[in-house]
């Protein structure tokens, strides 16, 4: 088991629905929920990806789905387990990967609609590996339903 | 339109009645106050809604240890655009759902507050004069 850091909540309704995370090795993954049926354990479909192609997605120009069907060859897919205050996760053979996991074509991310926390540069539509250091080492606000 | 106010001043001039058990410090200080002010709500059905789909998560999730995310658990996500909603509808949990309602929001329905780092999501602190009666069904 491998275990995640959440970075930030990319998308929230009722709870988080997709969120960024970083692995021990500092190698983010995006994470999206497809199964809530235990109140105790939602379960997420993870992919590791690059920063070329985090900033891709977050900038809307890939959509969602493909980040998962045509993931990168060296980036694996997860199935993450996210408790109360943990969040784990475990490799996922592609051939484990199902239809009820994915979401539908189309999904692409307005980066206009992030609430941009970062400090390095808020006009900036790209994330950075600072970015993402910064992020998991501030301290979150409760300001909203974290995972 | 949405027009920021503090809770004492909507609470002083509306006088509201919510329609929750209200934790302390809840709605936030911090709110705005919708006037004819579009939202959007996921429902599992095409062309028709019922309570269920007014849940909030605390009503789900009556034991579960929120500490102080209760006041988010008293409230409803709702998102501020069609657009949003229709984006919302491609994600995995939601592959049942097959409609979108419509509410418009005025002063006496409740506050609302952007939360969260997705701009585009609100809670939503309803008051009991808050209906769901004749709400528009926007079908996919």
């Amino acid at each position: 088991m491998k275990t995640i850091k959440l970075v930030e909540i990319l998308n929230y309704y009722e709870v988080p629905q997709i969120f960024l995370g970083v692995n021990d090795s500092g190698i983010p993954c995006v994470c999206t929920l497809y199964d809530d049926t235990d109140e105790d354990c939602f379960i997420y479909v993870g992919v590791e990806i690059s920063m070329s192609r985090l900033n891709e997605l977050l900038c809307g120009k890939i959509d969602l789905r493909n980040i998962y069907t045509n993931h990168e060859q060296k980036c694996s897919l997860l199935r993450v387990y996210v408790r109360y205050q943990s969040i784990t996760a475990e490799e996922m053979p592609d051939s484990d990967l199902e239809e009820r996991m994915l979401p539908e074509d189309g999904y692409y991310f307005n980066p206009e609609h992030f609430v941009k926390k970062s400090s390095a540069d808020k006009k900036s539509l790209y994330i950075t590996q600072d970015d993402i250091d910064q992020m998991i080492n501030s301290k979150k606000t409760k300001d909203h339903p974290q995972v | 339109m949405l027009v920021q106010s503090k809770i004492y001043d909507y609470i002083t001039k509306y006088k509201p009645v919510w329609g929750f058990v209200v934790p302390d410090n809840c709605p936030p200080q911090d709110i705005d106050v919708p006037t004819n002010q579009g939202f959007y709500r996921l429902s599992r059905k095409k062309n028709s809604y019922n309570d269920k789909d007014f849940l909030t998560k605390k009503q789900k999730n009556p034991d579960d240890p929120w500490g102080d995310l209760i006041i988010y658990a008293v409230g409803l996500s709702l998102v501020l655009g069609l657009e949003d909603a229709k984006a919302e509808i491609k994600l995995p949990k939601f592959k049942g759902f097959k409609g979108i309602i419509e509410l418009v929001l005025n002063p006496t329905d409740g506050v609302v507050k952007q939360t969260g780092e997705y701009k585009r999501h609100y809670t939503f602190w309803f008051t009991q004069a808050f209906s769901t009666d004749n709400l528009k069904m926007i079908g996919l």
